[in-house]
């Protein structure tokens, strides 16, 4: 193993572990946290044994590892973009529905109104 | 020059609890006289001010129309929904949405609100391809004419306009309406709750005018992409 593994297999093994123990804790979002866990052990045994990622290209037939990678990179951002999206969606409805509480509270009448029908 | 005053309907008992809900954003200047004709119609006109930054909420402070003010631009169907919850809450028992810009004339407004107060329906659409246009840019008309298509293949609702802003609800259909879409796609989202909760509806000619200044301010016809793309991904987000 070069330096680079010695420091990063570590590094992954630790977040995995930490993943796991934080689910232990508490057992909220178990998916997202399996899922996590799961993209934590695969970097570190990518890393610590390159050849399989060959293989596993070899085997699925994509060629190199490096392509694996890479496609496996573009669908991790498209997964993450609306990831991000959907959160920004949910805060932004949240903060329209307080503009609207906000603003029946602060309505205001045109000075020249007459008395209100149907109040 | 000076408009002249407009005919005052609203001491009709029929329209008393017709509430007109306005969305503007920085229409100081066309919205007086969207507003003289309105308040001197209908009691209730609640104008929606969504963050403008020009004179807007001082227009309608020198009429008899209600003023909500959004402290920062939310898009038209935030505006919406603000004006329909306060009119709900206020009683109204038939909420129209009406332009600021002065593209709709109220003098349409009992086409729309007769088919809901015979209860024939719970919902009125005003169609401008079953009525008029003026000065409607082609590129305009195939837009719409694609939002047609588009909610004919996705909603499976025939309707000819599918987004134009002239429309009376009934009070239940009003409450069945999720406004969850802030922006310009709440429009589609209308048609597809009114398909989803089975709601009655009829379109009602209705005539919409372009003037250089509305087609200026006015949505992209790129917009439309757009559009699609936040109802498509607006479905999916919970």
């Amino acid at each position: 193993m070069n330096i680079f593994q010695w420091i990063l297999c570590p590094l992954l093994a630790l977040a995995a572990l930490s993943e796991l123990i934080r689910l232990r804790r508490r057992w909220s979002h178990p998916v997202q946290r399996l899922a996590r866990t799961a993209i934590w052990l695969a970097a570190m045994v990518a890393i610590a044994e390159p050849s399989l990622v060959t293989r596993f290209a070899n085997a699925i037939g994509i060629g190199r590892g490096a392509d694996v990678v890479l496609y496996a990179f573009v669908l991790a951002f498209l997964a993450v973009s609306f990831s991000l999206y959907s959160n920004q969606t949910r805060l932004q409805r949240r903060i329209s529905k307080l503009v609207t509480h906000i603003s029946v509270l602060e309505a205001q009448r045109g000075q020249s109104g007459p008395p209100l029908a149907g109040s | 020059m000076p408009l002249a005053p407009e005919p005052t309907c609203f001491a009709d008992s029929a329209t008393a609890h017709v509430w007109i809900v306005v969305p503007a954003y920085n229409e100081a200047d066309r919205l007086p006289a969207t507003l003289r004709s309105l308040c001197s119609r209908y009691a209730n006109v609640v104008v929606v001010d969504d963050g403008s930054a020009d004179g807007t909420a001082d227009a309608v402070l020198s009429t008899t129309a209600w003023l909500l003010r959004h402290p920062f631009n939310c898009g038209q169907g935030a505006a919406l929904r603000t004006g329909v919850e306060f009119a709900l809450q206020r009683g109204a028992k038939i909420i129209v949405t009406f332009d600021a810009d002065g593209q709709h004339d109220a003098a349409e407004i009992p086409r729309l609100l007769a088919p809901i107060l015979e209860g024939k329906a719970d919902v009125a659409l005003g169609s401008r391809f079953r009525g008029g246009t003026v000065n409607m840019p082609w590129s305009r008309r195939l837009v719409l004419l694609g939002g047609v298509l588009f909610t004919r293949l996705f909603s499976g609702m025939r309707v000819t306009d599918t987004h134009n802003g002239l429309r009376a609800f009934s009070r239940q259909s009003a409450q069945a309406m999720a406004f969850a879409q802030d922006g310009m796609a709440h429009a589609s989202e209308i048609l597809d709750a009114i398909h989803a909760h089975h709601l009655r509806f009829c379109e009602v000619p209705v005539t919409v005018r372009y003037t250089q200044e509305s087609l200026a301010k006015g949505q992209s016809s790129w917009n439309a992409i757009k559009i699609v793309g936040q109802l498509l991904l607006g479905r999916l987000i919970r």
